[in-house]
């Protein structure tokens, strides 16, 4: 049998690093119904759902509404856990909508699909005796749906030991964005990442995994919509504006415009080249999203201006004691800038 | 280090031009115009190279790019340092990447790699600073009639062109554009003020949200509410229906309606009656017979006794009819017996007694008894014995026929089998009801109408709010940062300046003191403080700089360069480039500068170039 694990797909959140915020509100939509089309032409019995469909309990009826659709659409049967964000408001809503959908309690809910069992609970309360009441029938494969964090208890606890002594198969996670595999002893577990990254901290990498309960073995399948491109420019020996606009037009030539990008520039930035001007120029509106990191250092010889008898030596000298590394370059920068009569901008 | 050699191939004016130096002091003349200045510019090059950057829309590369020559831009330099001979080898191109370095070891023909800038290889100094202690130009130490002393010695000290103030004040303008010291403005406030407001937004929203689920609560409740409401109005009418059945159908005509009103009079009207009337009409009766049977004269009468009397005939008369009628012996004997019957019952008749007589008082206490019975039912006032019997006849025949009346009445009036008005209450009840719940079903439509359209009007986008608050925070997060950098330079700048006074200046004062009171034989006290306002004690007298004549000022100014550029070199300058800087100074200070320049020459190497023939001691032994 095979059976989706997705998790954290946060609709309905403020998504504040887009130009077009509700286009891709939207589109977080769009990659859940992908997801149940996936599952429809590729014979997924049932999909879960490992925490935080929702981002706020605010959700919209029409996005409660859309969820219904494509839960009512799918030929999979839903296991929907609500997580750590917002209430149950929307998730009540959608159990109206779309009967068909099983949630989880605050107590091992247990659902059985043929020789499958799908077990979860909402974590944060008494989760240390609740460990002592799961129940597992070793004749049968067993999935656990748990949200949390597996080194950080704050939104209930991921019990690895007892979960290893269980009888589970696979401990599907949610909560953390990352795709990332656990053993707890013999049993699997796993973070099955997002479906689209929502900002510039999301992972590269996204889509689901597909369980196949028959060999017990879990496949990472890639989807996205919108993927973040992380570009690296080195903007040292650059000395002109233009020479600088050239080289960023070289770096993100290829590149979807409908990507997220995420440019950094590193190395030593020569006086006179304004490099946000640049590159705010060259690129603002041509990505769906931009983020600029400028991590440059002033191209000048810091320890030689430091030994100078001038009033930028001191100023650097003084400088080099701020322990903050990001404002010790930025003073250091700011304070050059303004010495040799720049504009502060 | 010192300079042994250059040589030219091309930069700006210079096509190869070789020049070789010696130690000490090299006085290079030639005619106005040949390249003095480009030959600093040059030596500077070969140590520091070109910045690249645009300076005024040209950089250093672009200046000094030969014109109308095919040569290589660039050339060498052959310098001595610490013990060593190297070769600098150094052509430029148009921008830094183009630029080609080679520094060899002479004697060993090794290539030295410098990771560090040649310049602060061979001399320790950043270009900054050589330009401050080794080339010395015209306008360096001389002093227009604009120039104020304090500001270019300020300048000189703190480095180049630095204006101290400019650069605090540049700063401050910045801070302020982000966000006024006093009162709110600036671009954080700006944003700070929008953020509160998306905040707003934000909490409005989700209230309206709320508000949004009460109303959706309260309608669901009025659907539930009303659906009750039509139901219990339903059962009401129901109800209703069959009580106004009930009424109908024991409604009375008319007649039956007067009837059942006459009756009910008549019952009021016999009940207000004594119920003993008809024991107290009785004992009237006798009460009336008694005092009747009572005589005036009170004689006694005797009266026979009438049945018997005629029984006795009856008996009598049979005897006879038997006797006569039908002549036979048992009849006969018979006949005689009954008319013997007949005979004694009469005998026995008259002898009885007859009613019993009272006396005349005894009648007094009957009519009065009489009186009292009577009393109670009629009026008996003013009325004499005999009005009293009439009177009581009158409303005993009255009564009597009432009674006779509500019996008849009783059987032709056909009382209604329920409690018709038992029914009226409730139908009263049931009506008040009914109007109870249409009122509360207008009342719940009513606000069903206002909440519905309420909940139209409601905005519970809390996403929208929410972004623009997250968008401005990261926004109002740079600027905060880039406040806390600025606001940081400008303290840092202000503890630079004070560590340069306190460090530094008290040692630049002392040399710059023994080198004027050198150059001048006279004995002046040199007084700076951290704005770099320079007094000059002479003879007990402290007179500021501006009252000193301006050949003392520009030879005071020379002092200082040249402390300075031993402060920097910490103490033994290697080598000067003199670029005609006293040019214009007049005979007197000329001398002093040049015994100055002798006077380094001594320690280290100077490169004199000038353009005129005046060359004062510079030439002249000792």
């Amino acid at each position: 049998m095979k059976i989706i694990h997705t998790a954290d797909i946060h609709l309905d959140s403020p998504l504040s690093q887009v130009g077009d915020a509700a286009t891709r509100r939207y589109e977080l939509l769009l990659a859940l119904s992908n997801l149940s089309e996936y599952a429809n032409n590729n014979g997924v019995h049932a999909i879960i759902v490992a925490g935080d469909l929702f981002d706020n309990q605010y959700a919209t009826d029409g996005t409660i509404a859309g969820v219904a659709d494509i839960v009512n659409r799918s030929r999979a049967t839903w296991f929907v856990l609500q997580g750590n964000h917002g209430s149950s408001s929307p998730y009540v809503k959608l159990k109206e909508l779309s009967p068909k959908i099983n949630l989880f309690g605050e107590e091992w809910t247990y659902f059985n699909l043929g020789n499958v069992t799908i077990c979860g609970r909402e974590l944060g309360v008494d989760d240390i005796t609740y460990y002592g009441k799961l129940e597992l029938d070793s004749s049968h494969y067993n999935i656990v749906v748990l949200h949390g964090d597996v080194d950080d208890d704050s939104y209930g606890l991921i019990d690895r030991k007892a979960l290893a002594e269980s009888n589970a198969d696979y401990v599907a996670l949610g909560h953390r964005h990352t795709l990332a595999q656990y053993n707890f002893g013999s049993v699997k577990a796993c973070y099955c990442g997002v479906l689209e990254p929502r900002g510039f901290d999301e992972p590269i990498k996204t889509g689901f995994v597909v369980i196949d309960t028959d060999v017990n073995k879990i496949t990472f399948v890639e989807q996205y919509i919108r993927r973040i491109e992380n570009v690296v420019i080195d903007v040292t020996g650059i000395s002109s504006d233009i020479a600088l606009n050239g080289k960023i037009i070289d770096a993100v030539s290829g590149l979807s415009n409908r990507n997220y990008l995420n440019l950094t520039f590193v190395g030593a930035l020569q006086s006179g080249v304004h490099l946000n001007l640049v590159a705010d120029n060259a690129l603002n509106g041509r990505f769906f999203a931009l983020r600029l990191d400028d991590k440059t250092t002033a191209d000048y010889d810091l320890n030689a201006i430091s030994r100078e008898v001038s009033l930028r030596g001191e100023f650097v000298k003084l400088a080099n004691k701020i322990e903050d590394e990001s404002l010790k370059s930025a003073v250091i920068k700011m304070g050059l800038q303004a010495l040799n009569g720049e504009d502060i901008v | 280090m010192k300079i042994i050699s250059l040589s030219v191939k091309s930069f700006g004016k210079l096509n190869n031009v070789n020049l070789a130096f010696k130690d000490g002091l090299n006085v290079i003349s030639n005619v106005n115009g040949f390249g003095k200045t480009t030959m600093a510019a040059f030596i500077r090059a070969m140590l520091y190279g070109f910045t690249y950057a645009r300076n005024k829309g040209a950089t250093d590369a672009s200046h000094y790019a030969p014109w109308g020559s095919d040569e290589k831009f660039g050339g060498s330099m052959t310098v001595e340092h610490n013990g060593e001979t190297y070769r600098i080898e150094r052509f430029f191109g148009k921008v830094a990447r183009s630029e080609e370095l080679t520094v060899i070891n002479v004697k060993t023909n090794k290539q030295l790699n410098v990771s560090a800038s040649l310049g602060e290889f061979f001399l320790g100094l950043t270009a900054d600073s050589y330009d401050r202690s080794t080339y010395f130009p015209q306008e360096s130490v001389e002093l227009s009639a604009n120039d104020n002393f304090e500001s270019k010695l300020a300048n000189l000290v703190e480095s180049g062109d630095v204006d101290y103030d400019k650069v605090q004040k540049s700063l401050r303008d910045y801070r302020r554009t982000l966000k006024l010291e006093k009162g709110n403005g600036g671009k954080i406030y700006e944003l700070t003020v929008k953020q509160r407001q998306a905040q707003q937004e934000t909490r409005n929203a989700e209230q309206a949200q709320r508000r949004a689920v009460e109303i959706d609560q309260r309608l669901n409740a009025i659907v539930t509410e009303r659906r009750q409401l039509i139901a219990e109005q339903s059962d009401c009418k129901k109800q209703l229906d069959t009580l106004n059945n009930k009424i109908a159908a024991q409604s009375l005509s008319e007649r039956d309606k007067e009837n059942l009103s006459k009756l009910n009079a008549l019952e009021a009207k016999i009940a207000r009656i004594p119920s003993e009337i008809e024991q107290d009409k009785l004992e009237l009766d006798e009460l009336a017979n008694a005092v009747s049977n009572v005589k005036d004269d009170v004689k006694p009468r005797v009266y026979p006794n009438l049945p018997t009397l005629i029984v006795s005939v009856i008996l009598a008369i049979a005897g006879i009819v038997l006797c006569v009628v039908v002549p036979k012996p048992w009849n006969f004997v018979s006949g005689i017996a009954l008319i013997v019957l007949g005979v004694a019952g009469a005998v026995i008749a008259f002898t009885r007694k007859g009613a019993i007589t009272l006396p005349a008082g005894e009648k007094d206490a009957l009519i009065s008894r009489y009186y009292a019975i009577a009393g109670k039912y009629v009026y008996t006032q003013d009325l004499d014995y005999n009005g009293v019997i009439k009177t009581f006849w009158r409303f005993y025949s009255d009564y009597i026929g009432d009674k006779r009346e509500l019996e008849a009445l009783r059987g032709i009036v056909r009382l209604p089998d329920v409690n018709v008005d038992g029914i009226g209450e409730q139908v009263g009840s049931l009506e008040r009801r009914q109007e109870t719940i249409a009122n509360k079903l207008t009342y719940l439509a009513n606000e069903e109408g206002r909440l519905t359209q309420e909940r139209e009007t409601l905005n519970f986008d809390n996403i929208s709010p929410r972004e623009k608050t997250e968008k401005l925070g990261e926004q109002i997060a740079v600027l905060e940062r880039r406040y806390q950098t600025a606001s940081t330079v400008t303290e840092l700048l202000a503890e630079a300046k004070d560590n340069l006074s306190s460090s530094y200046l008290p040692r630049l004062c002392a040399r710059c003191q023994a080198l004027l009171c050198e150059v001048t034989n006279r004995n002046f006290e040199v007084v700076i403080d951290r704005s770099f306002n320079v007094k000059i004690r002479e003879r007990g007298q402290t007179k500021p700089m501006s009252e000193f004549s301006r050949g003392i000022r520009e030879i005071t100014l020379l002092c200082f360069r040249i402390a300075l550029s031993e402060l920097l070199y910490d103490g033994a300058i290697p080598f000067v480039i003199v670029d005609d800087a006293f040019v214009n100074f007049d005979e007197d200070n000329f001398v002093r500068a040049t015994n100055l320049l002798k006077s380094i020459a001594n320690r280290g190497q100077v490169i004199y170039f000038t353009c005129h023939s005046r060359l004062g001691n510079l030439l002249k032994d000792g």
